[in-house]
């Protein structure tokens, strides 16, 4: 039976939340009980506390095994940060707007990606927090908000971005920085489908990265790694962004804003 | 390395991992990866498959750790919830046919020693324990044969001979009460 099939009014969803939260419902069920969570706050906050009575009960005494911390620890060396590899594969000629690849040292590919991660952490280092103050946002690094951001140089997504730029529907905002100087140019579509087009962006060297944020709700949430040299770049904004801004981070991005500000918009 | 994070809090170490700090996973699994490891192999019955679910889910984290919000609750039921949900679409899914037999045999004899026997194994507080003792076997069976055994609320109603909207009813104020006998544990 498929889920259109399945009918379940709010009392029947009530009554189905415990099985939900110790996933017994079945497949169809467990869909439109996950869809009315997104909608009730009060459901969802039921089925919150029926999970950590859950979690309580499935805690066990059983120790972890070390051996399979080395299986998961190899895995992990086969991952490589989103926005890594691109930086690797494309360095950029040039390093302006306040980069300092003097007292950086570039990255290589042959090193391990655990020593590329350890040289991000160290760039995020202990400056965050007063960025933070300075900013004056609650950052949310954990949000999920804004999907995820693609990037290309290729002339269809150019050409698709050029049309939005025109289209009369979209709404079309300038990232400029502190004077004045665009940056870049974004279309927003009605659907929330947005296009960046670089402008005066010059490249930063491969320690570093543009990052796109934006402040939805009073949260900072990260609308994706740009690269070195950002060009065309697609990605979706929800209805609740009321500002985008552009930063520079180091390699990789980062979970929260630890550099000022280098250009805004304002959405609404 | 591992020292440094020993005293961080898990929503701090979530935070790390995002900053791509591996010791910080590591440390992460040694305080819940037992617990999820356990979960998955009782609800699995088999350690192999289970490793590769506890593999999965903190690869997965590595890989986004935005997926947990510290709003929603502990990053221990996170990670429970999650070592949970994916057993169980292991042993539901098609593919894992001879699981799904396995299970089927494993249902045929389950009886109330036998589930009395892994709570205790299962859970690692008296007052768990307690808490779960306290409960009406109408409630507590119910709750342990779709949690500990992953089956759905049908297949519960089928192995203790009750109507499917009672199973839900007593999964759901059983749950109630644990949640009232269980809201100052701290595990």
């Amino acid at each position: 039976m498929s889920h259109e099939e399945i009918v379940m009014n709010h009392e029947e969803i009530v009554e189905s939340l415990g099985v939900y939260a110790l996933d017994a419902l079945d497949e169809d069920e467990a869909l439109i009980v996950t869809q009315h969570l997104e909608e009730c706050m009060s459901c969802s906050l039921e089925v919150l506390r029926y999970r950590e009575v859950a979690g309580k009960l499935g805690s066990s005494t059983v120790g972890s095994s070390s051996a399979l911390w080395e299986k998961i620890e190899r895995s992990l060396e086969l991952e490589v940060p989103e926005g890594i590899d691109g930086i690797l594969a494309d360095p950029p000629k040039l390093q302006l707007l306040g980069s300092d690849a003097s007292d950086r040292t570039i990255t290589s590919k042959s090193k391990s990606h655990r020593s590329r991660r350890r040289a991000i952490l160290t760039s995020v280092g202990s400056i965050a927090a007063a960025v933070m103050l300075v900013l004056g946002f609650e950052v949310s690094h954990l949000s999920g908000q804004v999907s995820a951001l693609r990037s290309s140089t290729s002339p269809t997504l150019s050409a698709v971005a050029s049309a939005a730029l025109s289209n009369p529907s979209a709404k079309v905002l300038s990232l400029r920085s502190t004077q004045g100087r665009l940056l870049a140019e974004v279309a927003i579509l009605p659907s929330g489908q947005s296009y960046f087009l670089g402008r005066a962006i010059v490249a930063v060297n491969k320690a570093k990265t543009y990052q796109l944020w934006a402040i939805a709700d009073g949260r900072v949430v990260s609308l994706g790694v740009l690269g070195t040299r950002p060009q065309v770049y697609s990605f979706v904004v929800q209805r609740n962004v009321t500002q985008l801004m552009l930063n520079i981070e180091p390699e990789g991005g980062v979970t929260v804003p630890t550099t000022p500000v280098i250009a805004t918009a304002k959405v609404v | 390395m591992m020292e440094h994070w020993k005293e961080a809090s898990d929503t701090k170490l979530v935070l790390a991992v995002a900053r791509f700090e591996q010791d910080a996973l590591a440390e992460i699994y040694r305080r819940h990866g037992g617990a999820m490891l356990a979960l998955a192999r009782r609800v699995l019955n088999s350690p192999g498959l289970a490793e590769e679910v506890v593999q999965e889910i903190f690869i997965k984290l590595w890989r986004d750790p935005t997926r947990y919000d510290p709003e929603r609750g502990s990053l221990r039921s996170f990670l429970l919830a999650a070592a949970h949900s994916k057993s169980v679409d292991i042993v539901r899914s098609e593919s894992a046919r001879k699981a799904r037999e396995e299970r089927e045999a494993r249902l045929a004899v389950i009886s109330k020693d036998d589930v009395d026997r892994e709570i205790v194994e299962l859970s690692n507080s008296e007052t768990v324990r307690a808490a779960l003792n306290n409960l009406a076997e109408t409630e507590r069976r119910p709750i342990e044969l779709a949690y500990f055994h992953g089956l759905t609320y049908k297949e519960v109603s089928v192995v203790l001979e009750q109507p499917e909207g009672t199973i839900k009813s007593r999964i759901r104020s059983g749950l109630k009460r644990l949640s009232v006998s269980l809201a100052e544990v701290e595990i």
